[in-house]
């Protein structure tokens, strides 16, 4: 059993499902950084996604255009992270709260709208929903190991990748990303130039909605061919824990959430060894534990070397 | 009037009108989708009180919910968001099942054992995101909602290998000896003495809460955390303290729920609970003296529900909705604010004047 199982781990195949399954988590950990960054903890990426994922489906079959369901899938994710802003921003609604609210909604509300519309209660199997295509990339799909790695995955998976740079491009690179950057530091220090920080946060959270509703997609358009009840099954969490791993920049996300599509796919391999499934999926949650432990006491660590720092400083300069 | 009682007053109104058009919301869905409107509105409205069965249904969902409800009180008093009671209600369900089945006798025994070991190992587990967060300061959401999962897949380990049967069709624990489950209390339904478990668990709360210096520790904390470290309250000792009693609680309610209602430990997914818990202690404003209504109200429309689900053709989903819709109404500081703060300089300014008078 070992050979086999180590030689499909390590096998072109088993790469390939990594980079598959941590497509969505990618998504979830850059929709939950850009929000952070902009100083709002948006958990309602989980919801937004089932959302997002449901109405991609229902679109894309009633209009038999994939594209007008992936905009619509679009639009929605951004709505929904408005309608967070809305009520966090300006009926000053406990962003937890609002959180669990809305995620509630989103959970309850999939199945109402599926059973409406189908019929039926676990999945829109009912529904002849189109999937968004795969891509192969000229040249890199010729090249033999790499080609079966790289090449062929959805669409969606190289728009993840894309996502991540567009995101440190827009974080860092350009005007609205330092104002983003300045909101979850300090928004006093933007109102006071006469920026309003509650518009910046909202512009975040809309991006943050399209990186959430992007994810969302990619399950129920490419993943799966159907939405099926709860098929996030915590993907967005774990996309927001990535974040939390990846110590506040997208490539540090994108490294964590990296990881736990290793863990993921891993799971999916020894489901095949007769492994008992339960403990390897359990794996990425007690990572993510670990995980905030470690990053959490390093940043202390070093807070508290700055302030001795900071401290020695002023004594030698009393001096 | 002061400006207490006003404040009060429009916590309680403001509750009202969030019910209010949360439901009035269930109604237009219910008239847009059903073809047989009436018969569904007729059923989610009257139908927990249309049969002694259906009403013990209802206290049947009361009974863990108002347990998990609890446990939110005690723990969002600190004003610290931990959602570890989905987690806990989940697993003290699995452990007190498995408890019964390794213990070697049946009887009230048993069930103390039961609820209480089970109680006592979730106690630790809640207290462990407690832990993370005031000793590293790790994020308390993102590690409670990550355990959850962690003991979500750790049952399911336990169940499928240590006391699943393989005879049954579906995924389900052995089954439990009669006498070592809850006594039923009325007939033909199966809500047991878990109601007294609760109502007792409510008023040993509420005393907590109200009437000791361990509870008014907790609100110090959760009102002004600064204030209370300065006044000599040990904020990590008081915390995990109460995260204790909050995983306690939470397992509490799983575990009754499991030796209530199935012979079998069946749940394959978190229950929910815990979520619904947070929801209903919103609503009755993380206060133990309002929670028998929050909890009731909750319960009767939940019911009302799933008996329109089975009698007409609304899924019973609607309400998940309406119970969420309620809870970001009621969280909603800005909600109704304007109105509330006329009314409070209104009433200044007509104190100031009666004080000119004098």
């Amino acid at each position: 059993m070992n050979d086999a199982f180590f030689s499909l781990l390590f096998s072109s195949y088993s790469l390939f499902m990594i980079i598959r399954v941590t497509t969505p988590i990618l998504f979830a950990s850059m929709a939950c950084l850009i929000a952070k960054k902009a100083g709002v903890r948006n958990i309602t990426i989980e919801g937004t996604m089932l959302i997002s994922a449901l109405i991609g489906v229902i679109v894309s079959a009633k209009c038999q255009n994939v594209w007008i369901g992936v905009l619509l899938g679009m639009v929605s994710g951004v709505a929904i992270a408005l309608f967070l802003g809305y009520f966090h921003l300006f009926l000053d609604t406990d962003i937890w709260m609002s959180g669990i609210g809305i995620n509630r909604i989103a959970e309850g509300g999939t199945i109402f709208l599926m059973f409406v519309l189908t019929g039926d209660k676990g999945s829109t199997a009912a529904l002849a929903s189109l999937s968004v295509p795969d891509v192969d990339i000229p040249v890199i799909k010729d090249i033999p190991l790499l080609g079966d790695i790289l090449s062929g995955h959805s669409l969606f998976t190289y728009l993840a990748i894309i996502c991540v740079i567009a995101i440190y491009i827009l974080l860092y690179k350009t005007p609205l990303g330092l104002r983003i950057r300045a909101v979850g530091e300090y928004s006093m220090a933007v109102e006071s130039v006469g920026k309003k920080s509650s518009h910046i946060k909202l512009v975040a959270l809309a991006i943050s909605g399209l990186c959430s509703s992007l994810g969302g997609m990619f399950m129920s358009m490419s993943y799966a061919s159907r939405f099926a009840k709860n098929m996030m099954a915590g993907r967005g969490f774990i996309g927001i824990a990535a974040e939390s791993m990846g110590s506040g920049t997208p490539f540090g996300a994108a490294i964590s959430a990296f990881i736990f599509g290793v863990f993921d796919a891993l799971a999916n391999i020894m489901q095949s060894f007769s492994f008992p499934t339960e403990l390897v999926l359990m794996i990425p949650y007690l990572a993510t534990l670990v995980g905030l432990v470690v990053y959490s006491s390093v940043r202390k660590l070093k807070e508290k070397k700055r302030i001795r720092n900071a401290n020695k400083k002023i004594a030698k300069e009393a001096k | 009037m002061t400006n207490k009682r006003i404040n009060q007053m429009f916590s309680m109104i403001k509750t009202l009108i969030s019910i209010v058009i949360a439901m009035i919301l269930a109604f237009v869905v219910i008239l847009l989708v059903s073809n047989e409107p009436l018969n569904a509105l007729n059923a989610f409205v009257t139908g927990p009180l249309s049969s002694l069965r259906r009403f013990g249904q209802m206290l049947e969902y009361a009974i863990p919910v108002a347990l998990c409800a609890l446990a939110v009180c005690v723990t969002f008093s600190l004003n610290m968001s931990t959602v570890i009671g989905e987690g806990c209600s989940f697993f003290g369900g699995l452990l007190a099942t498995a408890f019964i089945l390794q213990l070697g006798f049946t009887g009230f025994i048993a069930k103390t054992i039961a609820i209480v070991g089970a109680g006592l190992i979730c106690a630790l587990v809640a207290a462990v995101p407690m832990y993370l967060k005031l000793k590293f300061d790790a994020d308390l959401f993102v590690a409670s909602l990550m355990l959850n999962y962690v003991l979500l897949y750790l049952g399911l380990y336990i169940l499928n290998y240590h006391f699943r049967d393989p005879d049954y069709g579906m995924t389900a624990s052995y089954e439990m000896p009669r006498e070592s489950m809850l006594t039923n209390i009325i007939p033909k339904t199966s809500v047991t003495t878990g109601l007294i478990l609760a109502i007792v668990a409510m008023v040993v709360i509420y005393l907590v809460m109200d009437k000791t210096s361990f509870g008014y520790q907790i609100k110090l904390i959760g009102s002004n955390s600064k204030f209370a470290k300065y006044s000599g309250v040990s904020i990590f000792r008081i915390s995990m303290l109460a995260s204790l009693v909050g995983g306690f609680l939470s397992s509490m309610g799983g575990a009754v729920e499991c030796l209530s209602r199935n012979a079998r430990f069946q749940w394959t997914a978190l229950p929910g609970y815990g979520w619904d818990g947070i929801l209903i202690a919103t609503i009755a404003g993380f206060k133990p003296k309002n929670l028998p209504l929050a909890v009731l109200f909750i319960a009767y429309i939940r019911t009302g529900a799933d008996i329109m689900n089975r009698s007409s053709d609304v899924a019973a989903e609607l309400v998940t909705v309406v119970q969420a819709l309620m809870i970001l109404l009621i969280a909603a500081k800005g909600f109704l604010s304007k109105a509330q703060q006329r009314l409070i300089v209104k009433n200044a300014k007509k104190l100031a004047s009666l004080e000119g008078a004098k």
